[in-house]
């Protein structure tokens, strides 16, 4: 067991007008997640402190937050590899409930922009459809993004402009357009090349170093770029 | 704030989602649910999903219904069980034809893996019958069921928590939610309602539940006068990452991983003989445990070793990436150069609310139903699993079950009249959470559910006795009087995520009674259930299903037989 | 198809041109390169110019809109960059001339 000092942003809309820093001391064995020091304290120390969590294990996209300036998610953080003083903020470009719990009704709004769905109207064949392990290879990286919204939130065109699309959305166009299932792959370009979305991504890659799940966020939106520019000679031929 | 829909549906996981896209084929549905729809716990689920599709191998759904009712030890209900084995090949076809992203064989089909208790020819060796994605199958089916619920206009209610289920002279009326986010409370009017809520490992300290399988709905079902069906079959999974409970599928061993004590033995090969390292979950729990206590675990401590390292590299990465980083993230272990530490952990609930094969919650055990009121997935007992549950027929069950529960109240909702929920209905919601918040006393809310979560843990896990299940009963009302005097901090309304810890301890408790009840009742061991006392199957008296019922402050009994259609009960051996 | 595919496809190629226009200027501006005279020279510094001037106004562009957000304001910006640009395109195409 070794001391660990979580300075936490904390705001309580219905009692502060604006953010404030707590400091806790938390006991914590090496092998144990953030989360646990932050349910540690919620459990033994302060019971107002107020965060999303659900699987624990990084799969289900709750418990993504600030953690010494970047993003990720604390369940996926091993104290172990933390230094003493540990600073935790919520996501950065989101309103902010309360504490580290952030509103994501425009991150999820996003993803849906891109017709975030398997469109495919001709008749089934009886059994699966069949895709080859290439086609699936294809696809593979995308199908990963667990909507914790680390990237989105880590994007410094996000930061500065709402209206941008983002690396989520965008990414699950990608995983959409590239799904060799799907037939919708003009009008799912149509809702991503607009000045909103694909070019505004600069290709900083900060969305690549958030993500808890290690997707390639900015290859797969060059990727996207590529391919709107060949559809764009294509159909000036 | 009052909503009327057609149809409400609480829980955004399979189930409720696979239901969803059914019954919105017919009127207005809402989906409620605590957390964000992809973060249902569904999305856990690695390894795979059952069907006889015989990509691989032959396969058929009579080996597939075989192997269940086997694995169920005999109490799962065959005609509903042959229901889910015989859709489960159109189920996956149709999951595929949604968008689900399956891993792939070389002609392009669905891939397919071996899983424990998942036999060819009536038990002979293993079968490939686990379709897959990856090793996050779950996610992948969980996400392309949410994807399509929006060009259906389905009605996400995010973070709304369930108060209560109102029923009123044997008709569901509705439901009665808190909006978390600013302690709002919402009515929802329905024709129908669908209880798809998932399960309630949390009441177990190790667990590879998440934190909102607090399987809250049931209690509140159980607490208005209705049966919980076989809370007694609680299944602990074989191999959960020791002291973290986090899983490790079984497609692992269906791949060739293997269990191996410290003495560098494929102890499993003596339990399990036909089918070794795929024995099924509570065979392989059990045989953890028992060398573990005489001594055999790995540096005589509490846990064995999964040894991955015979799994061809490429295999491993291409196929569980997950697990491959969850090991190198929490235990600092490439599972590819050295074996895993792993223990049994609390993973599924066999039991739960009883229904009929559409879905229809019944009220009694002679098969009386609600109107109105439905459950599907984890948190209904059909009952397809029985005593234990094989893997990969738990996503399989709650989206044949969900999608026909669609489609029962769909039909329902064509006749039915719209529920109405009275004004003391809402008052006693709204009181309910006015007490718990000016409660006083000296209790805290972490210290008094980790001695719950313990006691179960101690007394209620892989072995059971009447001795310790007594003890437990007794601990559970010591801690049911400490609850009363649980004080909370944060009195505010704005996402008070204190309130909602308070409540769902609550429901944890009133499940902790039932579960610990219901195994201290069956006096033999079957599936799941192992009392040291009564070590024997009997199924010349416990043939049959428990129905457990709230009498005020103790749960009283009756039992249901169970159906038996074309497998007769016999020794279960692999 | 939409014209900001086209947008970017250019501002790619011109980046492309840049690097390597860059490259030829710095050697003969700085480096006591070859003498820039002759029809070959001209035409290169036009297509240096254009390349430049394209490059640089779109990346403002971008750039404006990433951070204005009154659709009238950027609008107004935009004239002006535009402006902006034609008028430097047009002091370049007169130092190039004489």
């Amino acid at each position: 067991m070794k001391t660990y000092n979580f300075k936490i942003k904390r705001f309580n809309p219905s009692e502060e007008s604006s953010p404030q820093w707590q400091e806790f001391s938390v006991q914590m064995d090496p092998m144990e997640r953030l989360l646990d020091g932050l349910i540690k304290i919620k459990d033994n120390s302060d019971g107002t402190l107020t965060f999303r969590r659900s699987c624990a294990h990084g799969i289900c996209g709750s418990c993504a937050m600030k953690i010494n300036g970047k993003n990720g998610l604390a369940c996926q953080t091993l104290i172990k590899n933390m230094p003493e003083r540990i600073t935790i903020e919520p996501l950065a470009a989101y309103p902010v409930i309360k504490d580290l719990v952030v509103d994501m009704t425009q991150f999820f709004m996003k993803s849906e922009e891109v017709l975030p769905y398997l469109i495919n109207a001709e008749t089934p064949p009886e059994r699966e459809r069949l895709q080859s392990k290439d086609e699936q290879q294809k696809i593979l990286e995308s199908i990963t993004c667990i909507m914790c919204g680390s990237c989105t939130s880590s994007c410094p065109t996000y930061w500065s402009d709402k209206e941008y699309l983002g690396p989520a959305a965008l990414l699950k166009a990608y995983r959409f357009i590239f799904d060799s299932r799907d037939r919708a792959f003009d009008e799912r370009l149509g809702r991503i090349i607009h000045a909103q979305g694909l070019w505004r991504c600069h290709s900083i890659y900060n969305c690549v170093e958030a993500c808890p799940k290690e997707i390639d966020i900015t290859g797969h939106i060059t990727e996207l770029k590529r391919l709107a520019v060949k559809n764009f000679f294509k159909r000036n031929k | 704030m009052i909503h009327q829909f057609d149809t409400v549906i609480i829980g955004s996981g399979l189930a409720g989602l696979r239901a969803a896209i059914e019954a919105a084929k017919y009127g207005s549905v809402a989906v409620l649910t605590k957390l964000f729809p992809t973060r249902s716990h569904s999305t856990s689920a690695q390894g795979g999903i059952g069907a006889a599709l015989g990509n691989e191998e032959p396969d058929s759904p009579e080996w597939h219904l075989y192997d269940t009712v086997k694995g169920s030890d005999y109490l799962g209900d065959q005609d509903a069980i042959e229901i889910m084995c015989e859709d489960a090949i159109r189920t996956i076809v149709e999951l595929e034809h949604l968008g689900v992203p399956f891993s792939r064989t070389t002609e392009g089909k669905i891939a397919q893996r071996r899983f424990g208790g998942h036999t060819r020819n009536f038990g002979e060796a293993p079968v490939r019958r686990a379709c897959y994605s990856a090793d996050r199958t779950g996610h992948a089916v969980l996400s392309a069921l949410y994807e399509q619920c929006k060009p259906l206009g389905i009605n996400f209610f995010s973070e709304f928590h369930v108060l209560d289920i109102v029923i009123e002279n044997n008709k569901c009326h509705g439901v009665i939610a808190l909006q978390i986010e600013n302690g709002e409370i919402h009515v929802f009017n329905a024709k129908s309602t669908l209880v798809a809520s998932g399960g309630y490992g949390k009441v177990f300290k190790t667990t590879s539940n998440a934190f909102a399988s607090t399987g809250d709905c049931l209690s509140i079902l159980f607490n208005a006068g209705l049966p919980l069906e076989d809370m007694e079959f609680f299944q602990f999974h074989p191999t959960g990452l020791y002291g973290l409970g986090i899983l490790i599928t079984e497609g692992v061993r269906g791949e060739g991983g293997v269990l191996i004590n410290v003495q560098s033995e494929r102890f499993m090969e003596r339990y399990a003989p036909a089918i070794k390292d795929l024995a099924p979950r509570d065979m392989a729990s059990r045989a953890i445990m028992t060398e573990i206590k005489e001594g055999r675990g790995i540096d005589g401590k509490d846990y064995v070793h999964l040894d991955l390292t015979r799994i061809p590299n490429q295999v491993l990465s291409e196929r569980f990436p997950e697990i491959t980083t969850f090991c190198k993230i929490y235990m600092g272990i490439d599972p590819s150069e050295k074996p895993i530490p792993v223990l049994p952990t609390a993973h599924y609930a066999m039991g739960g609310i009883p229904t009929d094969a559409d879905g229809r919650v019944l009220n009694d055990e002679k098969a009386g139903v609600i109107k109105g009121l439905y459950a599907a997935g984890e948190c209904a007992c059909v009952s397809v699993h029985g005593a234990n549950r094989l893997g990969c027929n738990s996503l399989l069950d709650t989206v044949v079950f969900g999608r026909r529960a669609g489609i029962a109240m769909a039909g329902e909702n064509k006749n039915a009249e719209r529920g109405n929920i009275h004004r003391d209905a809402i008052d006693n919601a709204a009181s309910l959470i006015d007490l718990t918040i000016k409660r006083k006393g000296d209790q805290r809310i972490g210290d008094v559910r980790s001695e719950l979560q313990t006691d179960m843990m101690d007394l209620c896990s892989v072995f059971r006795n009447e001795q310790g299940l007594k003890e437990l009963v007794s601990k559970i009302s010591i801690i049911e009087d400490k609850a009363e005097h649980i004080t909370l901090k944060d009195k505010s309304k704005i996402f008070n995520t204190e309130l909602l810890d308070a409540i769902e301890f609550g429901h944890l408790i009133n499940l902790s009674k039932v579960i610990a009840s219901s195994a201290l009742q069956r006096e033999e061991s079957r599936g799941a259930h192992f009392r040291d006392d009564f070590p024997q199957r009997d199924d010349a008296d416990w043939l049959k299903h428990t129905f457990a019922f709230k009498k005020e402050r103790v749960v009283e009994f009756k039992h249901k037989p169970v159906k038996i259609t074309k497998f007769q009960p016999e020794e279960r051996k692999y | 198809m939409r014209k900001e595919v086209f947008e970017w496809f250019f501002l790619r190629i011109t980046g492309v041109i840049l690097l390597a226009g860059l490259t030829l200027h710095f050697y003969t501006m700085h480096y006591n390169g070859p003498a820039q005279t002759g029809p070959y020279w001209r035409a290169f510094n036009f297509i240096f110019l254009l390349s430049a001037i394209y490059h640089g106004f779109n990346g403002l562009l971008g750039i404006m809109i990433e951070y204005v957000h009154s659709r009238a304001l950027q609008k107004i910006f935009e004239g002006v960059l535009i402006v902006t640009a034609l008028a430097l395109t047009g002091i370049g195409i007169y130092i190039l001339s004489v």
